[in-house]
């Protein structure tokens, strides 16, 4: 399980990936992380994920070349057909685990 | 049009080096444009902060392809040290107090270490700043030689490629237009004493071979001191000439700085003329204080350069014409390194002190392992948490380890900045005996060496709570961290223990200091033979082209003492050629009529020349016959005076006065002694009075005329006007006069205690810094045990126990904790001892009362230690702790 299973920052990360879509690069990525989760997130520490993710096969990538008009490089990434399984699978762990927890939630008092 | 913001160009440099190439174009592409995105949204100093983050992220992170400075120098382990490091400083961080207070014991310990480092390893260890300084050294230590013997030995030694000597420190007076005469500090050096050193001249030339030749000297070399003072350093003086004692010399060079061969107290250095002539041979022969210095042959060894010298003792002996000493007179000279000569004095006293911060630094190590068990255990359930969520036990080891090598560092940075200030407060204090004191400093090497004690007090301080912690099982951690309850008796025998060491190691050190303390305050007791309070003193140096004759000279003294006497701060003034603890010092081989006639075996005894109110200026007290009159003068019976010590030793069970003494010289006249005066001590409090014969000094014994004379007289109720007065009256009689060594006489007998002084304050301040320290341990211990046992103290009181009775416990237990402490102090510190037994003055290393008295200062300390805690035990209400528990 360990090994298919997926680590926190990693399925946080593809989740961010398929939100952003066209604008899926890197640095974006960590700032969506941010911004949602509320937690300071390195850009550092989610290119290590991409990568991982990538030799894993759940992620690929495209490097947008800049060209000569003053645009920069950038790698576009994308979520793979294993790697929205994993997705879905995790998502349905989750789920039941969750099941008939939700009245906890509410805050007491 | 506004800039676009652009992150700071070295820290994208950084980025750069930090990326796997495959991946740096667009890396660094897509961090500008989110650099940007942020400028935009938080301003640009946020931005930079925020990219500044990111580089260390990949730099750090990043672990196949990580900063190639790194990663290539340290490897991989060390980055993931780097990264264990920065969580020790987030977590020392989050405990600021326990934090500053071991950084501050770390910074005590390493502190004082690096300060007294910096002294003993330039005074004993550091090589001398000469050229294969290895091969230098010093012929005859401590003994002085002629310049005849001198040039014997440049002839016939095989086993040194170098051979020269030197006077140390005569004084000369220099005059310079427009300004007061004044003296200063010459070393009459042979040209080969400074080619053997292989010392250099910063500026200029060093002196020339034929320097040393009659009539071809002339030239001088300057201090860069002197240099810096007298002409602010102006290459252009050389080349132009100064007046010294009334004869001109060329400035040719200057020494470097530092450069304090024979001594650090010389102004000048002239060539010393080498003259054989049959007009000379009393200098030549008679002037027996040069030092030697020689540089070794390939191969040589002292030893071997010792039985070179004593090949030419036969030659040497019987070449003096003044007088043949003793065969074999050369069988006890000391052949030693220049290095070992220079530090002689300075090495004990400095051993000495480097043991007491060692055991400092001991006492530093036992209370930071105290801190940090005691902080592993507020931090039980953290260790506790991490263990079971699988962290091994060797790593939170480590981590053990690395925050002290953590705390270390930081202390070591501040007890660097410690030991620097401390530096400078010491280094005026430093006697005269630690050479090269002005070229102290905390450079490279000293902070080479404080890292390494820095790193051994990691080790030492750190193995102990990192080798408790691998020894607890976790079942243990959760088991007492769940329960609220802290300590393990394990833990608690550790922190006794700890405690215990450091009580005795402080008291190994407060005896040592109490030991001291009594010695030197026997030496201030004691009697020198003669009245200081009160007295001023300073030497006057006469003008150089005076009148040569006897009569004339006589008068000048005459009437310059008068002169003097009619200001009214100067009440009874009397003039000598050299006095107890003044810098001159006079000697003679006396020759007594049917006591000491063997003349290779005349013994030497001190000689002073005074004028007839010298005895009653200093209130030496006259013992037999009579003092000096004035009827004493050239052309009557020559007469001397002896002290009790002379008499004692050369005229027992007789009456000396009537007796006749002699200089050894063939047409010496006889001299009648007519009085015997109190012994008088000279130079050192601790050392007895030596022979010594006084003589009139307006008589000029045997034609031995003087050129200066020093100054005693009974001062107003205001010491500093008196010496004000004493200047411009000499000034006044005399603008030619040079006056020097302007001072109260009870200050130079103090100056004469300085080192003794420094050395019982350094060691006072170590002890009581480690009295301080053990006493922090007692509190933590006390208030340790106060805290877990709330609950106890809660149910006696509750039962109905007296606050008093719960306070008297605690005591008692800080009491079992002093005592052996105390104890074994107390035999250690009988055992170290010996090691001051030479700095002792009437009290032993033994001494009862300072074996007494210290464990009951131990004592004392850890009960106040104690207080504290102890009143805030009794303090809690019993209630409130049972309901809480």
């Amino acid at each position: 399980m360990a090994r298919d299973g997926l680590g926190e920052l990693e399925h946080q990360t593809m989740l961010a990936l398929l939100r952003l879509g066209d604008e899926a690069y890197t640095a974006p990525i960590a700032e969506e992380l941010e911004e949602r989760t509320g937690r300071r997130t390195k850009v550092a520490a989610v290119y290590i994920v991409l990568r991982r993710l990538e030799e894993k096969g759940l992620v690929t990538s495209v490097l947008q070349e800049g060209g000569s008009r003053g645009s920069r490089d950038k790698r576009y990434f994308q979520v793979t057909e294993l790697g929205m399984e994993r997705l879905r699978r995790a998502r349905a762990a989750y789920a039941s685990l969750w099941e008939g927890l939700d009245s906890l939630l509410v805050p007491s008092k | 049009m506004t800039k676009t913001p652009q992150p700071d160009r070295r820290w994208r440099w950084v980025l750069a080096r930090s990326l796997p190439p495959r991946d740096r174009a667009f890396l660094l592409d897509e961090l500008d444009d989110a650099f940007v995105r942020r400028a935009s949204r938080d301003g640009e100093r946020a931005a930079q902060r925020w990219y500044r983050e990111e580089v260390m992220g990949f730099a750090l992170r990043v672990p196949d392809r990580g900063f190639r400075g790194f990663k290539h120098v340290l490897g991989g382990w060390m980055m993931d040290g780097v990264r264990q490091l920065l969580q020790v400083t987030r977590s020392l961080r989050r405990s600021p107090g326990f934090a500053t207070l071991a950084t501050l014991t770390l910074a005590l310990g390493i502190g004082a270490n690096a300060l007294i480092f910096a002294v003993a390893d330039h005074a004993i260890l550091r090589a001398l700043p000469y050229p294969d300084s290895d091969e230098l050294v010093a012929v005859m230590e401590g003994w002085g030689t002629s310049l005849g013997t001198l040039e014997i030995l440049e002839r016939d030694l095989t086993t040194v490629s170098a051979i020269g000597g030197a006077l140390d420190a005569t004084g000369m007076t220099l005059e310079v237009e427009g300004a007061p005469a004044r003296r200063v500090s010459v070393s009459l050096a042979t040209p080969s004493y400074l080619t053997a050193i292989g010392v250099a001249p910063v500026l200029g030339r060093p002196f020339r071979p034929e320097e040393a030749e009659p009539g071809r000297g002339g030239v001088v070399l300057l201090s860069a001191d002197f240099f810096a003072d007298s002409y602010g350093a102006d290459p252009s003086v050389l080349g132009t000439s100064i007046l010294l004692d009334d004869e001109r010399y060329e400035i040719v060079g200057v020494l470097p700085e530092g450069f304090d061969l024979p001594s650090a107290r010389n102004d000048l250095w002239i060539p010393a003329t080498v003259d054989g002539s049959p007009a000379n041979v009393g200098y030549h022969w008679g002037m027996g204080a040069f030092s030697m210095v020689a540089r070794m042959a390939p191969g040589a060894t002292p030893e071997l350069v010792k039985e070179d010298l004593l090949s030419a003792q036969e030659t040497a002996r019987l070449a003096n014409p003044l007088w043949t000493p003793p065969p074999g007179f050369w069988d006890d000279a000391v052949i030693s390194t220049l290095q070992e000569a220079r530090s002689r004095w300075a090495r004990t006293p400095l051993m000495v002190l480097v043991g007491a911060v060692m055991v400092v630094l001991l006492v530093v190590c036992a209370n930071v392992a105290n801190l940090l068990l005691s902080r592993s255990l507020a931090r039980q359930r953290d260790l506790a948490v991490r263990t079971a969520l699988g962290a091994g036990q060797g790593q939170m080891a480590r981590q053990q380890l690395l925050e002290v090598v953590v705390l270390a560092g930081m202390g070591t940075l501040v007890g660097l900045a410690l030991a620097s200030g401390g530096l400078e407060l010491l280094r005026p204090l430093l006697p005269p005996e630690i050479p090269g004191r002005e070229g102290i400093a905390l450079d490279l090497r000293v902070i080479g060496v404080t890292g390494v004690i820095a790193l051994f007090v990691a080790v030492i301080a750190g193995a102990l709570p990192a080798f408790r912690v691998t020894r607890q099982s976790p079942g243990d951690f959760l088991r007492d961290a769940g329960r609220g309850r802290t300590a393990s008796v394990g833990r608690r025998r550790t922190t006794t223990f700890l405690v215990t060491a450091q009580l005795a190691a402080a008291v190994v050190l407060v005896a040592g200091s109490g030991l001291l303390g009594r010695s030197l305050y026997n030496l201030s007791r004691v009697d020198p033979g003669f009245e200081s309070e009160g007295r001023v003193t300073a030497r006057l140096d006469l003008p150089p082209g005076l009148p040569g004759g006897a009569e004339a000279r006589a008068l000048f003294f005459q009437q310059l003492e008068e002169t003097l006497e009619a200001d009214p701060a100067l009440r009874d003034v009397a003039l000598a050629s050299s006095i107890p603890f003044g810098t001159e010092w006079e000697s003679m081989a006396v020759f007594i009529p049917g006591v000491t006639e063997d003349p290779n075996d005349l013994p030497v005894v001190q000689q002073r020349r005074v004028t007839p109110d010298f005895f009653a200026v200093a209130d030496i007290p006259l013992r037999a016959g009579r003092g000096f009159e004035r009827s004493d003068e050239l052309g009557s019976t020559e007469v001397a005076v002896i002290d009790q010590t002379f008499a004692d030793r050369f005229f027992p069970g007789v009456d000396p006065v009537g007796r006749t003494i002699r200089y050894p010289w063939r047409d010496a006249t006889d001299i009648q002694v007519v009085g015997v005066v109190g012994p008088t001590t000279d130079d050192d409090l601790a050392s007895d009075a030596e022979p010594t014969v006084w003589f009139p000094l307006g008589q000029f014994t045997n034609r031995l005329m003087i050129g200066h004379g020093i100054v005693v007289a009974r001062g107003g109720a205001d010491l500093t006007a008196s010496l004000g007065a004493l200047q411009t009256r000499a000034r006044d009689f005399d603008e030619r006069i040079a006056v020097s060594e302007l001072v109260t006489y009870p200050d130079l007998l103090r100056d004469s205690l300085a080192s003794a002084r420094l050395m019982s304050m350094l060691l006072l301040i170590f002890a009581l810094s480690t009295l301080v320290l053990g006493c922090v341990g007692v509190y933590g211990v006390a208030s340790f045990s106060a805290r877990e046992r709330v609950r106890e103290i809660g149910v006696r009181m509750t039962l109905g126990a007296h606050p008093s009775e719960i306070r008297q416990r605690m005591f008692r237990e800080s009491l079992a904790l002093a005592l052996p402490g105390g104890i074994l102090g107390i035999a250690a510190a009988a055992l170290s001892g010996r090691v001051l037994a030479s700095f002792l003055y009437g009290v032993s290393s033994f001494d009862p009362l300072t074996f007494t008295v210290t464990p009951l200062v131990l004592v004392l300390a850890a009960m106040a230690a104690t207080y504290l805690p102890a009143r805030r035990a009794t303090r809690v209400n019993p209630v409130e702790v049972l309901r809480a528990e």
